[in-house]
């Protein structure tokens, strides 16, 4: 086996996945010996490599397809999942101190660590028309991946702020007198 | 006898005639061309090489940039399966051999193939007229 035909191997392989490298490689080590033995010259058998990107893209290719369609698929799963695990973690009872209504509709919407307390989470879903099916709760996540912080309500009502955040829309309809 | 001319002679002296199919009919025809050697056998790549470089002309011959990838995804769809075996001369090789479902996808690609076939006939692109 001529260096150069080693090297054209070794081109190929080193695009080849990781598992399949070794069965690769003794077949095409495989495949250059039989062409020696049949008294073609080195070159010629070289030569019938072609391109060592090309080939090795070829044989990676259903693989590589294969591990960019599972990772486009895992992304968004993962992000699906732990958007329903913010969503669902230990969303908070209703615990309130508040004096004035804008209080008590802030800490119905939202628990003590800022979370969306259950009342909190139907308003919202109510706010999007969305209805109370099996399918409805699957999208769920989706909808509410960062529902809108407590804190930056509060900002805002602190600023005098217009806005028409889904949270600001129940102060308003509940606490006319305040706003 | 007409003149020589010298542009003609270069032309024929610069391209050879090949025979070998373009990449997209080639992938119609690679595979079952290399599903057709193996139900009688079982073959190795570069014995496949060699016998499909000696068919009609080179038509149908394969590179081995083209015949590996193409026994890869066929053994991966599970028409072939491959086994490294010694062989007379003593050198391992790495032999591929017709599956089951092979045989049955070989079955229906060699139906598609006559029906192009004689769809080719009535529109005169191959010689004989179809029944």
């Amino acid at each position: 086996m001529t260096s150069g035909l080693e090297k054209r191997i070794q081109e190929v392989v080193r695009r080849v996945p990781r598992a399949r490298r070794a069965d690769v490689e003794a077949e095409l080590r495989a495949h250059a010996e039989d062409g020696l033995a049949a008294g073609r010259p080195a070159e010629d058998v070289l030569a019938t490599f072609g391109d060592p990107a090309l080939i090795g893209g070829a044989i990676a290719g259903p693989a590589r397809a294969r591990r960019v369609l599972m990772t486009a698929t895992a992304i968004p799963l993962a992000l699906y999942g732990l958007s329903a695990w913010r969503l669902e973690r230990e969303r908070p009872q209703l615990i309130s101190n508040a004096t004035s209504c804008t209080g008590l509709v802030l800490d119905r919407l939202y628990g003590p660590g800022g979370a969306l307390t259950r009342d909190g989470l139907a308003w919202y879903r109510s706010q999007r028309g969305k209805g109370n099916s099996k399918w409805a709760r699957l999208w769920e996540p989706v909808y509410f991946t960062f529902p809108e912080k407590r804190a930056d309500v509060e900002q805002k009502l602190a600023r005098r702020e217009e806005d028409s955040s889904i949270a600001r829309q129940a102060i308003d309809y509940l606490c006319p007198f305040e706003r | 006898m007409g003149e020589v001319n010298v542009l003609d002679i270069a032309y024929y002296a610069t391209h050879t005639i090949d025979m070998r199919l373009p990449p997209e009919l080639m992938r119609g025809a690679g595979p079952i061309a290399v599903l057709k050697l193996l139900e009688s056998r079982e073959m190795y790549g570069y014995e496949m090489i060699e016998s499909l470089s000696k068919t009609a002309d080179g038509v149908l011959d394969l590179g081995q940039a083209t015949l590996y990838p193409m026994l890869y995804n066929l053994e991966e769809k599970g028409w072939v399966a491959s086994k490294w075996r010694e062989s007379g001369s003593g050198r391992r090789r790495k032999y591929y051999g017709l599956t089951a479902a092979g045989r049955r996808e070989l079955a229906s690609r060699l139906k598609q193939w006559r029906s192009l076939e004689a769809a080719l006939r009535e529109l005169r692109i191959l010689p004989g007229a179809a029944s």
